[in-house]
């Protein structure tokens, strides 16, 4: 590492592995990875919430009317559906799609939040120009 | 006279960053979500499924086992245009972008004096103040666009268009499908679900947002120092 021994010397304090790595860094790829990861961390949270959200959605064209009088009940809410899936699938139906979940969210709130900043840098200086006088 | 210039210009200072946000998120969403759209139909086929053991539905017109499966069997069955079915309602998402952004922008702005992915000191006070711009802008945006996602799921939900509906999904897709949703279930069928929609879509927001303010702040903060240390060192 080129700055070493500089340290010995006692009075240049050395950067960490994770500051030396982060200088290295462009601010577009900070933006990117922290978008990346509030992705990931929101569609971890919201993952059984959307499995439940999309089944209520999806009952009015699935939903088998006739046939049977116990199961005809059109809605059964928040709880009812969740109960279901949690009684057929357990865990691994409230996190049913979680892979393509991720795989959605990652890349999108990536590339919102990088292209949102370098926009509004951009559009920044634009209306500062047109709006102030 | 110099305080209503100052003020003049603190207004204009304020439409500006209306104007900019807005701008902003509407490039950043046009850009994200058609990038992004033909996961998201798979995604939507592969919740929206209904196993064969299941009693309380009809069984879905498609079964798959992962999604490289669904993705390999949307393309040999449906083609290609129909990873971006739902496209349009899904720009039209890009509104909800437009209204939350500025929101949150302005919102966190006011609780905590700094926009977005900017930090004026580290304290549980700012962090409170994100949480409640990004609860709030959310709230505000759901409502204004949640018909929207109804539609949208029902779309991605039609499999096999060229054989069930005559018209392309490109013209007629989005009126055709409101219109079935008005005709069979009247206003409501644009608010369904909309309850659970809140209670997912918040603390997406809220996750999304403290999580993104964090770590850019983190890692800003380690860029900062590192660059410091290092141009000392190689002084």
């Amino acid at each position: 590492m080129p700055y070493d021994h500089h340290d010995t010397l006692g009075n240049v304090e050395a950067a960490s592995s994770m500051e030396y790595a982060a200088a290295h860094c462009s601010v577009d790829f900070i933006r990117t990875f922290a978008g990346a990861i509030s992705g990931i961390a929101s569609s971890i949270v919201t993952c059984p919430l959307d499995v439940i959200k999309i089944k209520l959605q999806a009952q009015g064209g699935f939903r088998r009317g006739t046939t049977s009088s116990r199961l005809s009940f059109t809605n059964r809410g928040l709880l009812g559906v969740g109960r279901e899936v949690w009684l057929e699938k357990g865990l691994k139906g409230m996190y049913q799609g979680l892979g393509p979940s991720v795989l959605a969210y990652f890349p999108r709130w990536a590339i919102f939040f990088a292209t949102y900043h370098r926009s509004h840098e951009v559009f920044q200086i634009w209306f500062g120009k047109f709006i102030h006088f | 006279m110099a305080l209503s210039l100052w003020e003049l210009r603190s207004d204009a200072d304020v439409n500006s960053r209306w104007v900019t946000s807005f701008m902003s998120s509407l490039t950043a969403g046009t850009f994200s979500i058609a990038a992004t759209n033909p996961i998201l139909v798979i995604k939507t086929r592969l919740m929206s499924q209904t196993s064969i053991s299941n009693q309380t539905y009809v069984r879905s017109a498609w079964q798959y086992k992962s999604a490289l499966d669904a993705a390999r069997q949307i393309y040999r069955k449906e083609g290609i245009l129909a990873f971006y079915s739902g496209l349009a309602p899904a720009l039209l998402g890009i509104s909800h972008l437009a209204i939350q952004f500025p929101l949150y922008e302005q919102l966190k702005r006011r609780f905590t004096g700094s926009g977005l992915g900017e930090e004026r000191e580290r304290s549980s006070y700012n962090m409170l103040g994100v949480l409640a711009a990004a609860s709030l802008s959310k709230i505000v945006a759901s409502s204004a666009t949640y018909p929207h996602e109804v539609i949208r799921t029902r779309l991605h939900m039609r499999q096999g268009l060229r054989s069930t509906i005559s018209a392309s999904p490109w013209h007629g897709g989005i009126m055709k499908t409101a219109n079935t949703v008005w005709l069979k279930e009247g206003w409501r069928g644009f608010y369904a679900g909309m309850a659970t929609s809140m209670i997912r879509a918040v603390p997406a927001s809220v996750t999304t947002m403290l999580v993104y303010e964090n770590v850019l702040s983190l890692l800003m903060a380690l860029r900062f120092d590192g660059e410091n240390k290092l141009e000392r060192a190689n002084l």
